[in-house]
């Protein structure tokens, strides 16, 4: 008798069958498992993670729902979009572990203070021509004088008299008050 | 309105280092002065109005 296989020679459930029917199992199970994290891998970009999550807003110009109804070309689109997030995902990711780990050198510009914003918009109503404006800017300026960083800075403290107004400080200082209204002048 | 421009004045006349030598903020002081002068005469005109009616 003359077998051609060794399944033929030793049976269906013989150790060679067994074995060859486990690796194929095992492929399979690894190739799922390859898929299920690359779909993981390409979900965990929408952690909500603050930095990142502020970095896809910057790209996409919103954190939620980029485009409620699906192009036409959906697949190069999400493509795009996959490999963005990747992008994203690899710089956020490097710049936590540079700062874990401490490898890049600290950046050379100091951060800026969280007043800055406030003197920057100030300035910019107090040179605008626009009475509605400085007088905003003199309200927001009345406001960050109190603040004892600004107080004790006198290049900002400069750099916001040199911005004043002038003129329009002295209509203010002329301005009447109004006459007092019904009600008050019954009460009085 | 006046309140906010004499409040921006004083801020800067107590944080500026040269106030006194100042003169952008020294000249300030005569509108100031008739700032004050003005409301001292609004809140005195009210004063005697509200004495007049309770008495």
């Amino acid at each position: 008798m003359v077998y051609e296989s060794v399944e033929e020679r030793c049976g269906i459930f013989s150790f060679f069958f067994f074995y060859r029917v486990l690796s194929v199992v095992v492929g399979a199970v690894v190739v799922g498992v390859a898929g299920v994290a690359g779909v993981a891998g390409w979900m965990v970009t929408a952690l909500p993670c603050p930095c990142l999550k502020r970095r896809i807003g910057e790209t996409f110009g919103g954190v939620k729902g980029i485009n409620p109804t699906p192009p036409k070309n959906w697949c190069k689109v999400l493509y795009i979009q996959h490999t963005t997030y990747s992008s994203i995902l690899l710089i956020h990711t490097s710049r936590h572990l540079s700062f874990n780990m401490d490898i890049n050198p600290p950046p050379s510009t100091p951060a800026p203070l969280p007043l800055e914003a406030p003197i920057t918009q100030c300035l910019t109503h107090l040179q605008t021509p626009s009475d509605t404006s400085r007088f905003v800017g003199l309200a927001i300026l009345s406001t960050i004088l109190k603040n004892e960083n600004i107080a004790n800075d006198p290049i900002i403290l400069r750099k916001l008299w040199e911005a004043m107004p002038y003129k329009f400080l002295d209509r203010l200082l002329k301005s009447r008050m109004s006459p007092p209204s019904s009600s008050i002048r019954y009460q009085i | 309105m006046v309140e906010l421009a004499v409040n921006v004045i004083h801020a800067f006349a107590l944080l500026l280092p040269t106030a006194a030598d100042n003169p952008a903020l020294v000249s300030r002081t005569p509108g100031l002065i008739a700032a004050l002068h003005e409301r001292f005469a609004v809140s005195s005109a009210a004063r005697l109005a509200w004495w007049k009616k309770s008495h």
